[in-house]
């Protein structure tokens, strides 16, 4: 083979290595550096004892610190001895130096409860594990997990505070406590005392509500529902619904002790069991000889109605063999700890003759005192109450008499106005027998109350009206609802009777007020009382409101037979605020139950008040002034609304040949005015004709006369139009054209609308022409193809050689009409064609052609002639000539 | 057959170079060094190809350790991270009974990266030691090599789409893990040995 013209090859050996050795070098190098790393980050493995491992999973389940995982379960072995598990868990390299001797784990479950919801991320994560580090230096590896979460650290910035209590109650560890209902802490553990005979809690503040708690600052466990009920009312006390279920801690500082120090750390506070106990912050014992009647926790130190402290618990001492009662009392009321105060026990005395200490019945027994003013003590021994058995005021005795001695006793009170003015000292049987007299004492500062015309009434007891509009609960004062009582007052138009005099004046005491009400005319409301006449009772019951424009202005008050027995007399009652609305023209009307208006135009559903549907009502009103009504006045009742309303309208009766949807309730227009209603319609008595008996309004009674004209009105449908098309949905009408002569009371009706139509206003004139053509009622007139008139009628002329055709034309365009003006008939279509002119088709307006028309023109200047007057004839031409149709007169038409 | 083979006339042995670009025949008398038709420079076997993918595999092997044992996949469902590797996840689906996936899987991303790896080695050490036997299923390894090599990324693929579509905010997230890049350079070092490795080298050794 030939050489080929190249340069020889010169071979080198390369030297080194290939830099492609890069690669698998900078991979050794990272391979390295990841062993590295993964050797440097190897977590420190330790092992936690649980007694369960419920919810923890292998690789799953992380160790949690303040939100942030720092380790995860990788085993969970079973203690051989089957009494737990051992987890052993990956920790973080970084956490190595928090593992020491205290340090704390524990599982953290979701927990729901009313009091919280703790731990809810668990809910989807599932458990997790947390740590909290202790303080200890020496390195662990091997912990004791907790069951709950550990209180607090030492170290935790807020308050730590200890509270000593005799029970625990429903506080739990995680108790929260409050201030104002602000949580503000909570408990963090507790332990019974040394002795075993107190408990002692721990409890945090947070730090931001650390300076909130002072010395002197007061706990109570809040827990469950506080209520506390008596005559006086009751009070019901909760904190947080949180705290009811979950229990709590209240906290409080007196304002007046808002000025103590602030508390520090590990301060003891007492935990009172409630508020009240929170409140008396001051011991005393009070050694009592019975204990009858006082309860710990409820009896009362009372001094002239301020609630001086409270007894907490009587203790007996069987050494002594003396009863002791421990009193908290607030430290408000410190000066009745003193030398000289007197303690005694208030109960309730109930006997024949006195009434005593009532509320004491029921709020208990109290224990009063009156302060000394010697040194500081604070042990006392109840004594005996102070003889203050004090006479009888001063004051004016009256002899009462009863007709049995129910709500009497002797002292119960004499009330005037609801206050006590007097009380009974005694009453017996009268000698009779038949009545029970008493005599009453009325305190000498009230004895001018007393007039002769005094009317009294019992009012011990409680009663209750209860009716549709309500229940009344009547009742005197406490000690009457026990203890009876009576009322007096004097009726107005009595105020300036005598004055009664002591002993001799006698006064009878009703069952009730309302018997005295009844019984005594004085005290009886003022106001109207009128009687209705009704065929029937109806629904009207007693007490059903009478009303008047919607508003109750009294009331039924009787319902009787009148002497016939025909008819119910309803006696009315109407308040004297009202008495002048009353004319004698009034009428009243039942308004019970509910009225339906229905028709096309839409439902109208009319009620009275509620009350008046069920318990009946009446209802007046008073169309025309009148005389205001006298007492006693008659007057009739009617049915309802409507027939109250027909009471001055007239009846009058129109004979139709043919009744064409005639009906009951059918209008009777003038004008488009509804001026009456038929009531009725039938036959007359040849059956060959209706006669409708129609209510008129008074005012347009004067229409109808001997020569009216009435007429129906019902849908009219041709091809020249629709006319009254609304009664098409109303239903046909009675209309009528006023005519002159005496008032009627019986007409008979047209059979259909009169041919000629009168018009009030415009000009009405007559075209004669020698057939009527398409021209019809209504056909229209023009002028220059503008709507001027129309046709109101058409008859024969009265030699029946031409037709009349009555024609209206309204102003201001009957001043077009002159004696010279051309009428002809521009119904239909002119076609006109010829060769050379083309086709020319002429038509005044499509209703024009149609329904016919007339149209007109009136020459130009002199040739237009006069205005014409009403009633002119003119001549009605077949067709126009070419020249009218150019004639332009100028005619003012302002 | 050995001799056959050996003796069989070659383009090198007839003075002809191969383009490895266009394919284009030029005896190696008249060769400038540049391919006549595409320019493209011309060797009569792939340069230092032995030592390239030595190289390469090497890097492949390396890789593969922190590939295998490092997590591959994180999936944060509800705020729990869930860290598992290759093997993790193969396992997984055999467990849940979905044996074709985990086939799969265990194909593209275990058996493939280390066929691939041992049959290169193989093919490496039998040029170096000259071992003249098994020539033709050297040369047929070799192609299911370079075939194969493309479908390792299966692994990577899931991975990347699984990163976009799962993808809601606290609920379930994944991402890849620290594994992917080196599984990725393993699954590009063992391709790319695929290509610098001359084929032809195995009958001239």
């Amino acid at each position: 083979m030939e050489t080929p013209a190249v340069e020889k090859a010169v071979v080198k050996k390369k030297k080194g290595i290939s830099p492609i050795w890069i690669l698998p070098i900078i991979a050794l190098i990272i391979g390295g550096w990841l062993l590295y790393k993964s050797f440097q980050d190897a977590g420190v493995d330790i092992v936690v004892h649980f007694p369960t491992a419920e919810g923890i999973k292998v690789d799953k389940t992380q160790v949690i610190y303040k939100g942030i995982p720092v380790g995860t379960v990788r085993d969970i072995v079973i203690h051989p001895e089957i009494d737990g598990v051992a987890v052993h868990i990956e920790m973080d390299r970084r956490t190595k130096l928090g593992l020491v001797e205290d340090t704390k784990f524990w599982i953290v479950e979701p927990e729901v409860s009313a009091g919280r919801i703790q731990g809810l991320g668990t809910l989807l994560t599932g458990n997790y594990i947390g740590v909290q580090r202790g303080v200890s230096k020496v390195p662990c590896r091997e912990f004791t997990g907790l069951a709950d979460r550990p209180p607090l650290p030492v170290d935790a910035p807020g308050l730590r505070i200890k509270l000593t209590s005799k029970t625990l109650g429903s506080i739990q560890r995680n108790t929260q406590i409050y201030y104002k209902n602000i949580v503000i802490g909570s408990v963090q553990s507790y332990k019974l005392d040394k002795k075993g005979d107190g408990i002692i809690i721990d409890a945090y503040i947070e730090p931001e509500y650390k300076h909130l708690i002072k010395t002197k600052t007061r706990f109570w466990n809040s827990s469950g529902i506080y209520f506390k009920g008596g005559l006086s009312g009751f009070k019901f006390r909760m904190e947080s619904l949180a705290s009811l279920m979950y229990g709590g801690i209240s906290c409080y500082t007196p304002s007046y002790q808002f000025t103590s120090q602030l508390a520090s750390n590990g301060h003891t506070y007492t935990l009172y069991a409630d508020f009240d106990e929170a409140e008396y912050g001051l011991k005393m014992t009070l050694q009592l000889s019975s204990a009858e009647g006082i309860e710990a926790g409820i009896t009362k130190v009372m001094y002239r109605g301020f609630k001086a402290g409270v007894v907490t618990d009587i203790t007996f001492d069987e050494d002594k063999q003396v009863l002791t009662a421990h009193i908290n009392v607030d430290p408000r009321a410190e000066f009745i700890l003193r030398e000289g105060s007197r303690f005694w026990i208030v109960k309730p005395e109930l006997s024949v003759s006195r009434v005593r200490n009532l509320e004491t019945l029921i709020k208990g027994s109290y224990i009063a005192f009156t302060p000394g003013n010697g040194i500081y003590r604070d042990y006392f021994i109840a004594q005996a109450p102070p003889a203050t058995e004090e006479l009888l005021p001063a004051g004016k005795r009256f002899t009462v008499l009863a007709d049995n001695a129910k709500s009497l006793s002797i002292g119960a009170p004499v009330l005037y106005q609801k206050l006590k003015v007097g009380e009974i000292t005694n009453f017996d049987l009268e000698a009779s027998g038949s009545r029970v007299k008493g005599e009453i004492l009325i305190y000498e500062k009230y004895t001018h109350l007393i007039k002769e015309k005094a009317v009294f009434w019992k009012t011990g007891g409680i009663r209750v009206d209860a009716g549709l509009d309500g229940i009344t609960v009547e009742s005197g004062t406490i000690d009457t609802l026990v203890a009876g009582g009576i009322s007096f007052m004097v009726p107005v138009s009595a105020a300036k009777s005598r004055q009664a005099k002591p002993k001799s004046t006698v006064f009878t005491i009703y069952e009730s007020y309302r018997e005295a009400a009844e019984q005594s005319p004085a005290l009886q409301a003022s106001g109207l009382r009128v009687e209705l006449k009704a065929p029937e009772a109806r629904s009207i019951s007693l007490n059903a409101p009478v009303l008047y424009k919607q508003i109750e202005v009294g009331k039924v008050v009787n319902r009787r037979l009148d002497e016939s027995g025909d008819d119910v007399i309803i006696d009315v009652f109407i308040a004297k605020k009202y008495a002048h609305l009353l004319k004698d023209s009034s009428v009243f009307y039942n308004v019970s139950g509910i009225t339906v208006n229905g028709g096309l135009s839409g439902i109208k559903l009319k009620t009275d008040s509620l009350k008046s549907i069920i318990a009946g009502g009446i209802s007046f009103m008073t169309p025309s002034p009148g005389k205001p009504a006298a007492a006693g006045q008659q007057y009739i009742l009617y049915d309802d609304l409507e027939e109250a309303r027909n009471i001055d309208k007239k009846l009058i009766s129109i004979t139709f040949a043919n009744s064409r949807g005639l009906k009951k309730g059918t209008e009777i227009r003038y004008h488009d005015i509804v001026i009456g209603r038929v009531k009725e319609v039938d036959f007359n008595a040849s059956m060959d004709a209706v006669i409708c008996q129609a209510l008129i309004d008074k005012r347009a009674v004067k229409l109808f006369a001997a020569d009216t004209l009435v007429w129906l009105v019902s849908p009219e449908v041709s091809l020249a139009g629709i006319n009254n098309l609304e009664t098409v949905v109303t239903g046909p009408y009675i209309t009528l054209r006023p005519g002159k002569g005496s008032p009627v009371n019986h007409i008979t009706a047209l059979s259909e609308a009169p041919a000629l139509e009168k018009t009030l206003d415009g000009l009405n004139i007559i075209l004669e022409s020698s057939r009527l053509g398409s021209l019809k009622k209504n056909s229209p007139l023009y002028y220059r193809q503008i709507q001027i008139g129309r046709v109101t009628g058409a008859r024969l002329s009265p030699t029946a050689q031409k037709v009349f055709i009555h024609v209206n034309i309204r102003p201001p365009y009957d001043r077009l009409v002159h004696e010279n003006t051309k009428f002809w008939n521009a119904s239909g279509i002119r076609v006109r064609a010829g060769i050379f002119s083309g086709v020319k088709i002429d038509t005044e307006s499509v209703t024009a052609l149609v329904a016919g028309g007339i149209s007109m023109a009136t020459p130009e200047g002199k040739e237009m002639g006069k205005q014409v007057a009403e009633g002119t004839h003119f001549l009605l031409h077949e067709e126009a000539k070419g020249c009218w149709l150019g004639w332009q007169p100028s005619i003012s038409l302002d | 057959m050995n001799d056959t083979l050996q003796d069989a006339p070659t383009a090198r042995r007839q003075g002809l170079l191969l383009c490895h670009d266009c394919h284009k025949l030029v005896p190696a008398a008249e060769s400038t060094g540049t391919c006549p038709r595409c320019g493209a420079a011309l060797h009569l076997r792939k340069p230092n190809s032995i030592n390239r993918t030595w190289a390469l595999v090497v890097t492949a092997a390396i890789l593969s350790f922190p590939a295998n044992f490092l997590p591959i996949m994180r999936v944060d469902f509800l705020g729990t991270p869930d860290l598992s590797t290759i093997m993790d996840g193969i396992i997984y689906f055999f467990k849940e009974g979905s044996y074709g996936i985990g086939a799969v899987i265990l194909t593209a991303s275990i058996l493939v990266p280390c066929f691939k790896i041992i049959g290169m080695t193989l093919i490496l050490l039998s040029i170096h030691f000259r071992w003249q036997s098994w020539l033709r299923h050297k040369a047929l390894l070799f192609r299911i090599i370079e075939f194969i090599g493309r479908w390792s990324m299966l692994d990577i693929f899931v991975i990347a789409l699984l990163q976009v579509l799962v993808h809601f905010q606290n609920l379930t997230t994944i991402a890849a893990a620290p594994a992917a890049p080196y599984f990725a350079g393993v699954v590009l070092a063992t391709m790319f040995a695929a290509i610098t490795f001359d084929p032809r080298l195995l009958w001239e050794a």
